[in-house]
């Protein structure tokens, strides 16, 4: 155990400016103040008196800001000047790591400090099982550069404005392309599947017609919908959905548009449902039929029987099958690996 | 001659079990300069170690049928089991998610792997087996070094029900020249469109290259075999696809070619990850594909039916007879296709069956199969 003393210690001896065992929140700790006011610090902050008479603060950064418009002085416990700083930063990491209720930013400082204090074994077994975090080394790679991002991403991530896989796939990504998406999640604040769907077709269009991401997010067509004020964010992703599925698959979402205004000319009774092919692919179509009783059974399948000589019910699969033999559009004009 | 490697063998770890064997013999020989160490079991390494082979003692099964499913239409392959990966790095492979054992490895017991597949074609003298060992790995990347082919075709040219098929996407065939084939080896090679054998099959032997090998082994009297899979769309890929069908034309007669498949990029969805970090100026994985039934991504059906259309059409105008099929597509793709689905002809593998007694003369003509591919 470091030996440590509590002292009381004028504030104007902190050194403010150090913050090298700080670990930002990203974001405002709203409950900790409104404690803080109602019952003040209950657990000394720890300081280093790194020099004679000068601290650092170790850990209560929040408190101490807090305490700064209200007293001179705060009772902390100190650690000596010869204490050792490696040692200060895992006992920080270890309290924080365990204090609950951390966000992704803050998991991921923890992560990048801790990583290089320890070995790379004791990360994957200990600190990222303590952090609920994967320990994959590829994850490990990612959630170090995630914890270098500027301040403005990580608020996104501690908002749980995006989610821990999309944060990981977007770890990669140069800083403006991150920045573009993160200001489309920031208006969808859609669901991790969603924003992973999203992600993944947005960055195939910008590899395969080699642009930027940050182009296919800034596009004049997206930023229509994202503008759109009689949209509401659920409304906003569903287009913002289409729209990359339109851009992602051009000529499949052309051919399914065609059949979905091939089968809306066909007259079914509303208690049928006529689902195509999954995926286009496979020719197995399903008919599913919703009924109450036998008799009313028996007239539905009766009126399924008429449906299959209906001209309309035959332009269905006239619309599913036929484009296949017509040879499709050729794809964009980019050559398969050509030089970004 | 011995040709030169784009990733050339640096370093080979020998299990003590296979020292003896005639494979690492050959190795030694044809490897002068390159080290050889000996271990008892070589490591399981996750690790990509460029220039490294590995020679083990395999302990499995060397012969073993591929795994094919029940929605798309399987052509019944053996698979003669050599070894694992392949150097060619090609931008597509599957192997590259072989993440426990990504180096190249080859078997050292040829013994066994040839008493295992003398066994197979007795047990069932009344069955064509079509085998091949280009499931795993390519099948003479290697061959120059180790002299498999030395211990494999000779063995298959004594096997009255049974040919083995070479699959490569290289030119290493002049140690095929003196082989005792017994015309029941066919060496086949993957076929792409020259853009996309410079770019996705960089390491890999230029086209002119393949089709100059492929001339020597036909003039050796080898059969012939042309897999153009995976067929990639790309910009100009009709173009592109007809100029290397011509470029066949011209090189090969048609009566030496066994079979010519077809099969369009399809990959499970874990690759495509893979295939971004490790090529990352690929584009192969941004085509419009949708899941298939079986879990892979695939182009979506009016890609994969223009694609095909395409080469059917070019390949009936110079061999109407040829065998031409669909690698792992489904009947509803081969009708539309070639009017037919395979069961009408008693399936895929009755089909190829056929053309390997049409025309290499080898397992007899059963009744009941005249019509297929016509």
């Amino acid at each position: 155990m470091l030996c440590r003393e509590l002292k009381a210690v004028p504030l104007a001896a902190i050194d403010w400016d150090d913050e090298g065992f700080a670990i930002p929140g990203a974001v405002p700790d709203e409950s900790l103040f409104q404690s803080l006011d109602a019952v003040g610090i209950l657990h000394p902050p720890l300081l280093w008196e790194k020099k004679p008479n000068r601290f650092t603060i170790v850990d209560g950064f929040k408190r101490l800001s807090w305490l700064r418009s209200r007293s001179p002085y705060v009772d902390a416990l100190v650690f000596p000047e010869d204490a050792d700083a490696a040692r200060l930063l895992a006992m920080r990491l270890e309290t924080k790591m365990f204090s609950g209720g951390l966000n992704r930013a803050e998991k991921a400082q923890i992560l990048a400090r801790y990583a290089a204090l320890t070995s790379h074994e004791d990360l994957r077994r200990r600190i990222c099982p303590a952090l609920g975090i994967s320990s994959q080394t590829e994850s490990l790679a990612l959630w170090r550069s995630i914890a270098a991002w500027p301040a403005r991403h990580l608020e996104a991530l501690a908002r749980d404005f995006i989610a821990e896989k999309t944060a990981l796939a977007l770890a990669p990504l140069p800083e403006k392309d991150r920045e573009s998406f993160l200001e489309l999640l920031s208006a969808l604040r859609c669901s991790s599947s969603l924003q992973l769907e999203i992600l993944e077709r947005c960055v195939d269009i910008a590899r395969r017609d080699g642009i930027t991401l940050r182009s296919v997010v800034e596009s004049p067509e997206m930023q229509a919908i994202l503008q759109d004020e009689n949209r509401n964010r659920r409304e906003k992703t569903a287009a913002v959905r289409e729209l990359v599925h339109r851009r992602r698959f051009p000529r499949l979402h052309e051919r399914m548009e065609g059949l979905e205004r091939a089968m809306a000319k066909v007259k079914m009774p509303s208690a049928f449902s006529l689902l195509p092919p999954p995926h286009w692919e496979g020719d197995v179509w399903e008919l599913r039929v919703r009924f109450r009783t036998p008799s009313e059974l028996a007239a539905y399948l009766a009126e399924a029987t008429n449906l299959c000589t209906a001209p309309q019910f035959q332009g269905v699969f006239d619309a599913f099958e036929n484009a296949s033999a017509v040879s499709p559009p050729a794809p964009t004009s980019v050559p398969p690996h050509a030089a970004a | 001659m011995i040709p030169r490697l784009k990733n050339p063998i640096r370093n080979v770890v020998v299990e003590r079990a296979v020292s003896g064997s005639p494979v690492v013999a050959a190795l030694r020989e044809r490897l002068p300069g390159v080290s050889f160490s000996l271990v008892d079991k070589v490591p399981e390494n996750p690790r990509r170690i460029p220039g490294l082979l590995e020679v083990v003692h395999f302990k499995g099964r060397f012969w073993r049928s591929c795994p094919g499913t029940k929605i798309y239409d399987c052509c019944g392959y053996q698979i003669v089991h050599i070894g694992t990966q392949c150097s060619l790095e090609c931008t597509y492979c599957i192997l590259q998610s072989y993440f426990e054992s990504p180096n190249l490895k080859i078997f050292g017991n040829i013994d066994d792997l040839t008493a295992e597949v003398r066994q197979v074609p007795a047990s069932a003298p009344h069955r064509l087996f079509r085998a091949g060992t280009g499931e795993f790995t390519d099948s003479l990347l290697l061959d120059p070094w180790t002299g498999l082919s030395s211990h494999l075709v000779p063995l298959f040219a004594r096997f009255p029900n049974a040919v083995l098929e070479l699959k490569t996407k290289t030119d290493h065939v002049a140690q095929l020249e003196k082989l005792d084939h017994g015309g029941h080896s066919i060496v086949s090679w993957s076929l792409n469109a020259e853009d996309l054998i410079r770019s996705e099959e960089p390491k890999s032997a230029p086209l002119e290259a393949r089709l100059r090998a492929a001339r020597r082994c036909a003039d050796w009297g080898y059969f012939l075999g042309f897999h153009f899979d995976p067929m990639i769309e790309y910009p100009g890929w009709r173009d592109g696809y007809r100029r290397t069908l011509h470029a066949l034309f011209d090189a090969v007669d048609p009566s030496r070619v066994v079979w010519i498949s077809l099969g369009a990029f399809r990959f499970m969805p874990e690759l495509k990850g893979i295939i971004e970090r490790r090529h990352p100026k690929s584009r192969i994985v941004t085509g419009e594909f949708i899941r298939g039934l079986d879990g892979k991504m695939r182009y979506f059906r009016d890609i994969r039916c223009a694609l095909y259309t395409q080469m059917v059409d070019e390949i009936r105008a110079w061999d109407p007879a040829l065998c031409v099929y669909l690698c792992m597509e489904g009947p509803w793709i081969w009708k539309r296709v070639f009017g037919f689905e395979p069961s009408e002809k008693g399936g895929l593998p009755a089909m190829l069956d056929k053309a390997v007694r049409e025309r290499m003369g080898i397992g007899g003509s059963p009744q009941g199969e005249e019509d297929a591919f016509r």
